[in-house]
């Protein structure tokens, strides 16, 4: 790439300083100005497909099964997009820089940075505007989700002491090297390595470990907790697809973690009961 | 000529070094022997899948290499730091064959106590949710007198059928009658019936707290070799 150096500038004394708008009008018809505003929108374009790509890779396992991991993913989709805009900028600064100011060859003298561009009122207001701009949308948009995602989850609230009574399930998660069991303690000693659950029904979650600290991740419900021995945590969530779905650790837990996965099988309330029925546990309560 | 002549050493001196610490790498990793259960050319009838081809397999459970018993070979440096610790014997690499009814004898001569997990102390996928300990049908042993599981699960691949087998292994009791190697002289016999899907590959793990360490969920409970393997149906 071939450059064409700007004119020099003189020195502006600060009596006989053009307006801030003509100063910033005139930088930005400078060449490098330009281009790297143009850059800025090619990478800007080229990255966009980011947004897609980092959903598909969550949806590798199957879609969103709850309010929770649909939120999750929208959160994420909305980060990148507005992130996309500034990284586009960064990275065309950098190019540019590594590029349009490089040494044309060895004999000659290296390019004459062009003045910068100091004390534009207009410069320096529009910067901070839009950066802060962003930065506060993605700080109230995570505030909202996170809000949301709470009451979904029913906050840190025990499950003992959750509304809902019959109406939901409570299930007690234990992790062990490299074995998740769920116990259904509204049963009659139901225990089980698969995850059942109703549709459409609040669920909480009692997570504890029996040796070292693992992480129960039930992946498309959007439901990821550690589980440390000898504490429960608590989660919640209401599935509100049916299907067959994934849970793993999320956590290195030794030399199986790999293989410390199971499923959790969204069923309907019907399919449930007969479940329980078959698994020999009786509703209690 | 000289600096070509270093060079083609500190290339020479680089690749004798990784690939010493590869060789030395794969011995110390290496997996016991396969294990394969054989079909005896009976069949038997299933709740679900009709008449299958029937197989065996044998395995026991060690407190502690002997003479008689030696340590599991799975690396040179796994069989000194795991002296005198508690293994399956002879292989925990094992194969079954898909579609099959598979009876896994277990031979237990190892002492135990309270399992962490009740779960544990139940039969869970057997063909018929019993197992048989010392020529009687039963459910599950109790809690506090679990010596090993043999627990199979889930490998991380989903184009495989879902299995999962755990079976607890009543302990010996501490005043057990031994021989001179230490073993008791009428060890627990359990034999458990289960029915293979399509092929898949999996792992099994101990599930009663039986190493060293944290929780004692160490050494052994953490080694391919000594208490946990692969178990792999085969086509």
């Amino acid at each position: 790439m071939t450059m064409t150096q700007a004119p020099q500038e003189q020195p502006e004394s600060p009596t006989n300083r053009p307006p801030s708008m003509h100063r910033f009008k005139n930088w930005m018809r400078r060449p490098y100005a330009r281009h790297v505003m143009i850059w800025t929108v090619v990478i800007g374009f080229l990255l966009l497909p980011l947004c897609w790509l980092l959903l598909a890779a969550m949806n590798q396992t199957g879609a969103p099964a709850s309010e929770i991991m649909q939120d999750i993913e929208t959160t994420v989709f909305v980060f990148t997009l507005v992130s996309i805009p500034i990284t586009a900028f960064v990275f065309a600064v950098l190019l540019y820089s590594l590029i349009g100011w490089k040494r044309i060859s060895s004999d000659e003298p290296p390019m004459q940075e062009n003045p910068a561009i100091f004390t534009n009122r207009i410069g320096v207001v529009l910067w901070t505007v839009v950066t802060s701009a962003l930065a506060m949308f993605l700080v109230v948009w995570g505030m909202i989700e996170l809000a949301q995602i709470t009451a979904n989850s029913y906050g840190t609230i025990s499950a003992n002491e959750q509304p809902g009574g019959n109406q939901s399930v409570i299930v007690n998660v234990t992790g062990q090297q490299w074995v998740w069991t769920f116990a259904y303690p509204q049963t009659d000693g139901l225990v089980s390595d698969i995850l059942y659950l109703p549709v459409d029904k609040p669920v909480y979650f009692n997570v504890t470990s029996k040796d070292v600290i693992h992480n129960f991740w039930a992946v498309e419900l959007g439901v990821k907790i550690d589980a440390n021995p000898g504490a429960v945590t608590t989660a919640g969530v209401t599935p509100n697809k049916l299907g067959t779905f994934n849970i793993r650790c999320a956590e290195l837990c030794g030399m199986h973690h790999a293989y410390m996965e199971t499923e959790v099988r969204v069923v309907t309330q019907e399919q449930f009961d007969s479940w329980v029925r078959e698994m020999g546990g009786r509703r209690t309560s | 000529m000289k600096k070509f002549l270093v060079i083609l050493a500190t290339v020479l001196a680089g690749v004798l070094v990784v690939g010493g610490i590869g060789a030395v790498s794969s011995i110390s990793q290496e997996e016991p022997p396969v294990l394969a259960a054989t079909l005896d050319g009976t069949t038997m009838d299933t709740p679900n899948n009709g008449t299958l081809p029937h197989a065996t397999l044998d395995l026991s459970v060690y407190p502690n290499s002997s003479d008689a018993v030696p340590p599991p070979k799975a690396g040179p440096y796994e069989s000194a730091w795991l002296s005198g610790q508690p293994f399956y014997h002879p292989s925990t690499t094992i194969q079954v064959p898909a579609n099959s009814v598979v009876t896994i004898n277990f031979t237990q001569y190892d002492s135990g106590g309270q399992i962490y997990n009740p779960f544990f102390a139940h039969v869970h996928g057997s063909m018929d949710g019993t197992m048989t300990w010392n020529g009687k049908s039963v459910k599950n042993v109790k809690s506090d007198s679990v010596g090993h599981t043999f627990t199979v699960h889930q490998y991380p691949e989903s184009s495989q059928p879902y299995f999962f087998l755990s079976v607890p292994l009543p302990m010996n009791a501490a005043n057990a009658k031994t021989d001179k190697a230490g073993y008791p002289v009428d060890p627990q016999k359990i034999s458990v019936t289960f029915v293979t899907g399509e092929a898949g590959t999996y792992v099994w793990n101990c599930e009663f707290p039986c190493g060293d360490e944290y929780q004692e969920f160490g050494g052994p409970m953490q080694t391919r070799g000594w208490m946990a393997g692969t178990f792999e149906v085969v086509a």
